[in-house]
């Protein structure tokens, strides 16, 4: 990222008034909205996501707040690239991992060492991702062109912090998206996370039209 | 007692206690130990430079200006002889298709450290980094031992 470009968004992000953040609310509700149907879709089953909440915070509150006090989860993680480019991640406690896959039949009493269940994750992980972005590409008109989705099972730290690490871009203030969902009624312990390129973060609030005085298209 | 050392924070102790960091992934937990004095800290390393973010507001979550501080302050604790270290973590918890073999912010963070640390003349006498898993690190001050843990990869002592 260019310098001056860089300048300009730490700038945004600091100044970021009330009115913008519920503006960007509104933009991971949208996204969330279209996730949480098609992971109904692939399920067969009821599921609601929360309103995201939207956070800017340095790097390390963003690691700490999605860690789980030192717990051990699931993560699946999908980089976009293009226009619309960021990390999008679904992390999930083990117990409600597994509690997400009991909704598919033939993954009963499996475990979380099981390749298919891992399968089955990547793919849940996959679908709200995609769909998430799907979303925010209408808006935005951009494209994000998603990575095959890589599955982890860790301690929560260890990967979350891995991934805003490397999405970070030189920029320490981040913006992220974090929502919880609720699968046939039972609340799942995880967050679906989205964290925009530094780049499409300017674009987005450019969508918004809240960037009076940045003239320079993104 | 235990002291527990978050993201982008390190800490100083005295025997009897330990100093613990969990989940270090692509991050490294870099300790400093005087056995002489026996004094111990533990840095949480999140990123390898300072020099690659125009502006932050904590710089010790980078390897170059944590290092440094944990260093100064183990060194006034205890005096500048006998200064080791040993270095947890700097894993590559995703395969990114964009990331060059070796780029990857694990291994950048521990060569940011080794530099940190060889440019203060501190001599690393043990590592447990790399592969794809992540660990926690616990510095026992009395000993300077550090035992790591993992999630179903067992444990160890170096």
């Amino acid at each position: 990222m260019r310098d001056e470009k860089r300048d300009r968004y730490e700038q945004r992000v600091t100044e970021l008034a009330i009115a913008e953040l519920d503006a960007l609310n509104e933009i991971g509700n949208i996204g969330s909205g279209n996730a949480a149907t098609a992971l109904s879709q692939l399920l067969g089953a009821r599921v609601q996501m929360s309103l995201p909440r939207t956070a800017v915070c340095t790097l390390e509150e963003a690691c700490a707040a999605l860690s789980h006090d030192g717990g051990v989860g699931i993560g699946v993680e999908v980089e976009f690239s293009g226009g619309l480019a960021g990390t999008m991640m679904l992390t999930l406690t083990e117990d409600s991992a597994l509690e997400l896959v009991s909704q598919f039949a033939m993954l009963s009493g499996k475990g979380l060492e099981d390749s298919m269940v891992h399968s089955a994750l990547m793919e849940v992980g996959n679908i709200i991702s995609c769909s998430f972005v799907t979303a925010l590409s209408d808006f935005l008109s951009a494209q994000g062109k998603p990575s095959p989705p890589m599955f982890v099972h860790d301690y929560f730290e260890a990967f979350v912090c891995n991934a805003l690490a490397h999405g970070a871009d030189g920029v320490d203030e981040v913006l992220v998206f974090t929502t919880e969902l609720k699968v046939a009624e039972k609340a799942l312990a995880g967050e679906l996370v989205f964290m925009p390129s530094p780049e499409t973060y300017m674009g987005i609030l450019k969508g918004l039209q809240v960037t009076e005085g940045v003239e320079e298209d993104v | 007692m235990e002291v527990l050392v978050g993201i982008g924070e390190y800490r100083v102790a005295n025997p009897p206690s330990w100093v613990v960091t969990r989940g270090l992934g692509s991050c490294v937990g870099v300790t400093i130990y005087n056995s002489i004095g026996r004094v111990g800290g533990l840095a949480h390393v999140m990123l390898p430079s300072s020099k690659d973010f125009r502006s932050f507001t904590n710089p010790y979550k980078f390897a170059d200006l944590a290092v440094r501080a944990l260093y100064n302050e183990v060194r006034r604790n205890g005096g500048p002889q006998g200064l080791q270290a040993k270095l947890v973590g700097g894993a590559r918890m995703f395969s990114y298709r964009n990331e060059a073999a070796g780029f990857d912010i694990g291994t950048r963070n521990v060569l940011e450290v080794r530099n940190a640390l060889a440019q203060l003349g501190v001599r690393v006498i043990a590592e447990e980094i790399g592969g794809s898993w992540g660990r926690t690190a616990i510095l026992d001050v009395a000993t300077g031992q550090v035992l790591v843990k993992t999630v179903g990869k067992g444990e160890l002592v170096i």
